[in-house]
C-alpha cells in the first residue's frame, strides 16, 4: 500500500508550469567548456575556464595560474540594449532594436578573471549578462522575455583525503539583477514602455561541494565523481530564478592516445522540478594535443562541439551548442547558438 | 500482490484522465492552443476557442486580445504589416506642418446644384478637415484590408473596445487605422467616380460617401481615445485631436440630414 501511495505521488508530481528562466541562464556560469562540454565539464580535470566546474579538481596541487576570459554569445550587440532594459534606461530605441525582429533571440555574455592555485582558487565575474525572447503569435505577438545582469564572486578550496579522494568546496556569491516577463509586443510600446520593465533584485550564496575519487595507478586515469550545484540561499525567493539544487554523479577516463590525451566521460544529473526527475545522461569527450584541444558532448536536450587554442599567454575558443528548453509557455524549442572566448593567462 | 494493487492502478487511470482534462480545460491551456492554431495559419479554429473561452471569462483581458489579435490575423494582417508605422507613430497626431490640400468634396461642381444649407455645411466640413488632412496623408504607409474581409477588423475592434490595458488600447489603435486607411482609400475611389459625373447630389455614391466619411471619422475619433490611453503623457494632444474629428463627425451629420432632404426632393417627379 505504502508502496502504492508513493508511485501515485511520483507518477503525479508533474513540473508546475511556471515561468521560469533556461536552466543555462539560471545556473552555474557562462564559459567555454560549460558550453561545448555542457554537464560534463564536472568530470573532467581542464583548465580553461577561471576555475574548474567541479570544485574537487581544485584539490589537485599545481602551479598557480592568473586567468581572465571574455566570453559572449551570438547577437552580442545588443548588450546595450539589454544592459538599458535592467538599469531602467529603455527608451523607445530599445524598444525597436531588441523586438524589431519578432523572432526568437537570446545572448550570453560573461567576463571574468581568477587565480588558480595550489588547492584553492578565486574568480571575480563583474559582468554576466543573458538575454533571450520567445515570440509567439504572428498576428500580435506575445514575448517571453528574460534578461539578468550578474556580478558574483567565487572561491574554491580542496584537499586530498587520502585512498584517491579528493574533496573540494566552491562558494559563490551572486548578485543578480533580472526581468522576467510575458508581455504582447504592443505592451512594450504603449506609454514607450515607460516603467513597463521593473528589474528585481537577488542576491544568492550558494555552496557547492564536490568529491572525487582518481586512482592514480592506471592508464587510463579513471575518475568517478559527486558533486552538487547551484544549492544555495536567496535573499529573495523567485519563481523565475529558483535556486534549485543540481546533483551531479559521473565517471570519466583520460588516456595517451596518439600524438595527444583523449577523455570520455559520462554524466547523469538530478535537478526536481524538471519534467523527470532524472536529467539526460550526458557523454562527454576531448581530444588535446599540442595547443588545440576539441571538445564536445551530447545528451537528449543539447549537444555541443568546440575547440580551444593556447598558445601560451593567449587562447582563443569558439564553441557551438544546441539546447532545447521550455519557451515560457509550455513548447519546446531547439536553438543553436555560436559562442568565442578571448582569453589570457599567466 | 497484484490484487492489493489494482486498487492504485485504477486510481492512476481516473486520476490521470481527470488531470488531463483539468489541464486541458485551463484558460492559459486553452490560449496556448489558439496560439498554435494561430502559428500554423488556422485562424478560425482559433476563434473558435478564443469566442468560447469569452464567454466563460469576460473579465479576462488577456483572452479579449488575443481575440481581437485572431480575427485580425483573419483579415490577413500580421506583425510585419504593421511594425513599421507603429513604432513611433504618435506622430500622426502631431502637430507638423502640412502641405495645404485641396477640399475633400469640391464645390465647384455642384454650387449651383445643391441648396444652400448643404453648401455652408460642406464648406464648415472642408474648414475642419485639418486633422483628418493630416492623417491622411501618414495613412498611406499602413497596409489596405478589401472590404470582405474588413468585417474581421471590426469583430477585433469590438472585442477589445474600452480595453483596460495601455497596450490592448494601442493595438487597437493599430486595427482602428487600418479600418480607417481602408475606408478612406474606398472612399477616394467612389470620389473620384462621382466627380467624374459632375457631383450629381441625388446620387447614391455621394450619401454613401457622406456616410463613409462619417465612418471615418468616428473610427479616427475612437482611435484618438485609444492612443491617449496608450500614451497618457500625450494624453492632451490626442484629446484635442479626438475634440477636431468629433467636430468632423458632427458636420457629417449635419450633411447627411442635408443630403436625405435633398433626396426626398430627388424622389419627387
Amino acid at each position: 500500500m505504502r508502496a502504492s501511495l508513493i508511485a501515485l505521488f511520483l507518477i503525479f508530481t508533474a513540473a508546475a508550469h511556471a515561468f521560469e528562466a533556461p536552466r543555462s541562464m539560471a545556473t552555474g556560469t557562462s564559459g567555454l567548456l560549460t558550453r561545448a562540454l555542457g554537464r560534463m565539464c564536472h568530470g573532467f580535470d581542464l583548465a580553461s575556464d577561471t576555475l574548474p566546474c567541479n570544485p574537487a579538481f581544485i584539490a589537485f596541487k599545481r602551479e598557480g595560474t592568473l586567468r581572465a576570459n571574455l566570453f559572449f554569445g551570438n547577437n552580442v550587440s545588443y548588450t546595450k540594449e539589454a544592459s538599458d532594459l535592467l538599469n531602467e534606461r529603455a527608451d523607445e530605441d530599445t524598444i525597436r532594436t531588441l523586438f524589431g525582429k519578432q523572432d526568437r533571440s537570446e545572448f550570453e555574455t560573461n567576463l571574468e578573471a581568477g587565480y588558480w592555485g595550489e588547492t584553492w582558487g578565486v574568480s571575480v565575474s563583474p559582468l554576466r549578462v543573458n538575454y533571450g525572447t520567445t515570440f509567439r503569435n504572428p498576428s500580435l505577438p506575445e514575448i517571453s522575455l528574460f534578461a539578468s545582469q550578474e556580478e558574483s564572486l567565487r572561491g574554491q578550496i580542496g584537499t586530498y583525503l587520502g585512498n584517491d579522494l579528493f574533496i573540494g568546496l566552491q562558494l559563490r556569491a551572486l548578485h543578480r539583477k533580472f526581468i522576467a516577463k510575458q508581455f504582447f509586443l504592443t505592451d512594450a510600446l504603449a506609454n514607450e514602455g515607460t516603467g513597463f520593465f521593473e528589474p528585481e533584485n537577488q542576491n544568492v550564496l550558494y555552496v557547492e561541494p564536490g568529491l572525487l575519487y582518481a586512482p592514480e595507478d592506471s592508464d587510463w586515469n579513471p575518475k568517478a565523481y559527486m558533486s552538487l550545484m547551484n544549492a544555495g540561499i536567496a535573499s529573495r525567493a523567485s519563481p523565475a530564478f529558483p535556486s534549485r539544487p543540481q546533483f551531479h554523479l559521473g565517471t570519466s577516463v583520460a588516456a595517451d592516445i596518439g600524438l595527444g590525451t583523449w577523455g570520455l566521460g559520462v554524466d547523469v544529473a538530478w535537478d526536481n522540478g524538471m519534467e523527470t526527475d532524472l536529467e539526460p545522461v550526458t557523454v562527454g569527450s576531448y581530444y588535446e594535443f599540442g595547443i588545440l584541444r576539441l571538445l564536445a558532448h551530447v545528451n537528449e536536450r543539447s549537444n555541443g562541439l568546440g575547440f580551444q587554442v593556447s598558445s601560451g599567454f593567449f587562447n582563443l575558443g569558439l564553441a557551438s551548442q544546441s539546447t532545447t528548453f521550455n519557451d515560457g509557455w509550455g513548447e519546446k524549442v531547439t536553438d543553436r547558438r555560436l559562442y568565442l572566448l578571448l582569453g589570457a593567462e599567466i | 500482490m497484484l490484487k492489493a494493487l489494482l486498487p492504485s492502478l485504477l486510481a492512476c487511470v481516473l486520476l490521470a484522465s481527470c488531470a488531463k482534462s483539468e489541464k486541458d480545460s485551463r484558460p492559459e491551456d486553452q490560449t496556448s492552443q489558439a496560439t498554435t492554431h494561430m502559428e500554423r495559419g488556422e485562424y478560425t479554429e482559433a476563434i473558435s476557442i478564443l469566442v468560447n473561452l469569452q464567454t466563460s471569462h469576460p473579465e479576462d483581458p488577456k483572452i479579449s486580445l488575443h481575440l481581437a489579435s485572431a480575427y485580425a490575423g483573419r483579415a490577413g494582417l500580421r506583425v510585419e504589416n504593421y511594425w513599421g508605422f507603429t513604432v513611433g507613430y504618435k506622430g500622426l497626431f502631431r502637430k507638423a506642418p502640412e502641405p495645404q490640400a485641396g477640399p475633400l468634396i469640391d464645390l465647384k461642381g455642384f454650387e449651383s446644384q445643391a441648396p444652400k444649407e448643404l453648401r455652408d455645411a460642406v464648406t464648415h466640413l472642408n474648414g475642419n478637415l485639418k486633422e483628418f488632412y493630416k492623417i491622411r496623408r501618414r495613412l498611406e504607409q499602413i497596409p489596405y484590408v478589401n472590404a470582405d474581409k474588413r468585417q474581421d477588423l471590426y469583430r477585433a475592434l469590438d472585442a477589445i473596445k474600452g480595453h483596460p490595458t495601455a497596450g490592448g488600447r494601442l493595438y487597437r489603435s493599430v486595427l482602428g487605422l487600418v479600418v480607417a486607411r481602408s475606408t478612406i482609400e474606398d472612399t477616394a475611389s467612389v470620389f473620384n467616380s462621382w466627380s467624374k459625373r459632375n457631383y450629381p447630389l441625388c446620387d447614391a455614391e455621394f450619401r454613401l460617401l457622406v456616410d463613409w466619411i462619417a465612418f471615418s471619422a468616428g473610427v479616427l475619433e475612437e482611435l484618438a481615445d485609444d492612443l491617449s490611453v496608450a500614451f497618457p503623457k500625450d494624453r492632451a494632444e490626442f484629446k484635442r485631436a479626438e475634440g477636431e474629428l468629433k467636430k468632423v463627425s458632427g458636420l457629417t451629420r449635419e450633411v447627411n440630414r442635408h443630403v436625405k432632404e435633398g433626396a426626398a426632393l430627388c424622389a419627387r417627379p
